[in-house]
Formats: structure tokens, sequence, C-alpha cells
């Protein structure tokens, strides 16, 4: 094999672990992702392209077990997403906190919650329309719903408002310390 | 604790150790029987981790990539002597049932006559 098609071989392998690897939560890649892939690749034979199916669900299964080790009481989650409770006073689940701050999905499950908590007043008027036989009703308040998981869900997923949330949590939870460089705003400073 | 954790802190007590070093170091402690791959391997350093037994101890760039090292801390060490020990006592004791075993005859070890 030439060093041209043991580069792109080499390349595609490495594609092939960072996906497995996207089981571990974001915190743990950024700091072991590349020891992980690189150990990954120095273990291939010549011209591997993609990990062994057992190896990816080795990579899996540690991650998620990693994440079940790490994931707090659900007191101490409700707690946290409430209002950034518990960051000072359950320093031993900092690594979960972290990792819901900075995760992709931060903004997504914002949103669902605001919805969730927000949307009970039109849940109660589509079951009563449903209820009274109100068919009209209760269709409006499924369109309503819809449209709004729709919108927030939209919303949530920009980079730029996912960050935004994801500051937003941040600065609630450990308010003395900087907001890391991955959810930084990404906006120019304005020159004076 | 897992034979495959032994293994890696056996491999540690020599000195600190990267992930590749730490999987041919198993292989030849094992005699090639326990073959780690990347996922059982970090698996492994996860959760020896977590425990205390084995801490990082700096990083080198390698190709452009940052490969971690790993040493064992004081309860690693004392953790692996004392799974040592165990597993020295039952080969003892293994070895005393082996010798009862003997007055058995060549027909309780297998044999035709």
């Amino acid at each position: 094999m030439n060093p041209r098609d043991d580069a792109a071989a080499s390349a595609r392998l490495e594609r092939s672990v960072r996906r497995w690897m996207n089981a571990y939560p974001r915190r743990w890649r950024v700091t072991f992702g590349e020891d992980l892939v690189g150990t990954a690749l120095e273990l291939a034979v010549p011209g591997q392209t993609r990990l062994t199916l057992r190896d990816g669900l080795a990579i899996v299964r540690a991650g998620w077990a990693l994440r079940r080790r790490e994931m707090p009481p659900l007191r101490v989650r409700v707690g946290w997403y409430w209002d950034g409770r518990g960051a000072r006073t359950h320093p031993e689940h900092r690594p979960w906190m972290v990792d819901r701050i900075i995760s992709p999905w931060t903004g997504v499950a914002a949103a669902m919650g605001r919805l969730l908590l927000g949307g009970w007043p039109s849940v109660w008027f589509g079951l009563r329309s449903m209820m009274r036989g109100d068919p009209a009703g209760a269709y409006g308040f499924f369109l309503v719903m819809g449209l709004l998981v729709v919108l927030l869900t939209g919303l949530a997923v920009l980079p730029g408002m996912r960050r935004y949330i994801a500051r937003q949590r941040w600065t609630r939870s450990f308010p003395d310390e900087p907001v890391p460089d991955m959810i930084a705003s990404r906006r120019k400073p304005t020159s004076a | 604790m897992t034979e495959q954790a032994y293994l890696l802190l056996l491999a540690l007590a020599d000195g600190r150790q990267h992930g590749y070093g730490l999987v041919g170091a198993v292989r030849e402690l094992s005699g090639g029987s326990v073959q780690l791959g990347a996922g059982t391997l970090y698996g492994n350093l996860d959760r020896m981790l977590a425990a205390g037994l084995i801490d990082l101890d700096g990083e080198e760039v390698v190709d452009g990539r940052a490969r971690r090292y790993y040493r064992l801390t004081p309860d690693g060490l004392r953790a692996v002597r004392a799974r040592t020990q165990e597993l020295a006592a039952l080969a003892a004791r293994a070895q005393r049932a082996l010798d009862g075993a003997r007055f058995l005859g060549p027909e309780a070890l297998g044999g035709n006559a």
C-alpha cells in the first residue's frame, strides 16, 4: 500500500473511531478523545478503514457506562435543571453538570423544558376541547403545540442560540468561573 | 477487580505508560491471551481513574495528537499487591489440592489403564 492510500485509510478509520466515540460525553472527548483516537489508529492493521463492530461496541459500552456512573440522583438533576442549584453543594456531580451545559442538545432540552412548563394552559385547553367534543379546538391545540415545538427546537439548535443558552447555564451554575471557549460568544469585539 | 484491570495495574507497576504501550504490556503479561481494544482499554482506564487507582502523568504530542500517560497511585499499588497475594494464596491452595489428586489413580486423570 502506498503512503497516499495509507493516509486515506487512516483518515477514514479516524472518522469511524470518532463516530463511535460520540457515545462518550463531549467533556470526555475533549480531554481524552485524541488519546483514544491515537491508540485506536496505532492498534489498527495496515489498510483498516473502519473500527470492527466489536471494538466499536466496546467504545459505546464504555461511554454509556461512564455517563451512567456520573449521573446524579434525580433530586439533584431536577434542582440543577430548575435553577442551577446543586452546582456548589454537589461538587462531586460537576462532570455531569458540565456535560449537560456543553452538550449540543442543551438548547433543545432547554426549549422542550420551557415548552412543557409553559404549555400546560394549552394542554388543558386542548384536552377540554376534546372532552367536550370540539375537534376544531383540539386540532387547533395540536397545531399550535406542533408549531411551537418546531419553532423552539429550530431556534435552539442554531449555533449562536445554543451557545447563548449554554453560557446562561454556565454563569448560573458556576458564577465565579470564566466561560469555556467552546461556548463563548463568537461575536467579534467592536473596536472603539 | 477484573482480570483486565489487574493486568493494567500490573503493567503500570513498571512505570508510567501510554494507551498503546499498555495494550502491548497487557498482551505480554497475559502471555497473549488478553488483547485489549481501544474501547475496552479506555473503559477500564475510566473506571480506574474514577476509583483513584491510577492518575494522569503528563502528555506528549505525537503526530499532532496528544498522547496521555498514566501512572499508578499509592492506592493502585496497594490494590494490585493485595490482589497478587490473593492469587498467590489461591495458587498455593490449588497446588495442594492437585497434590492430593495424585493418589486417585490414573482413571481419575483420564487414563485407560
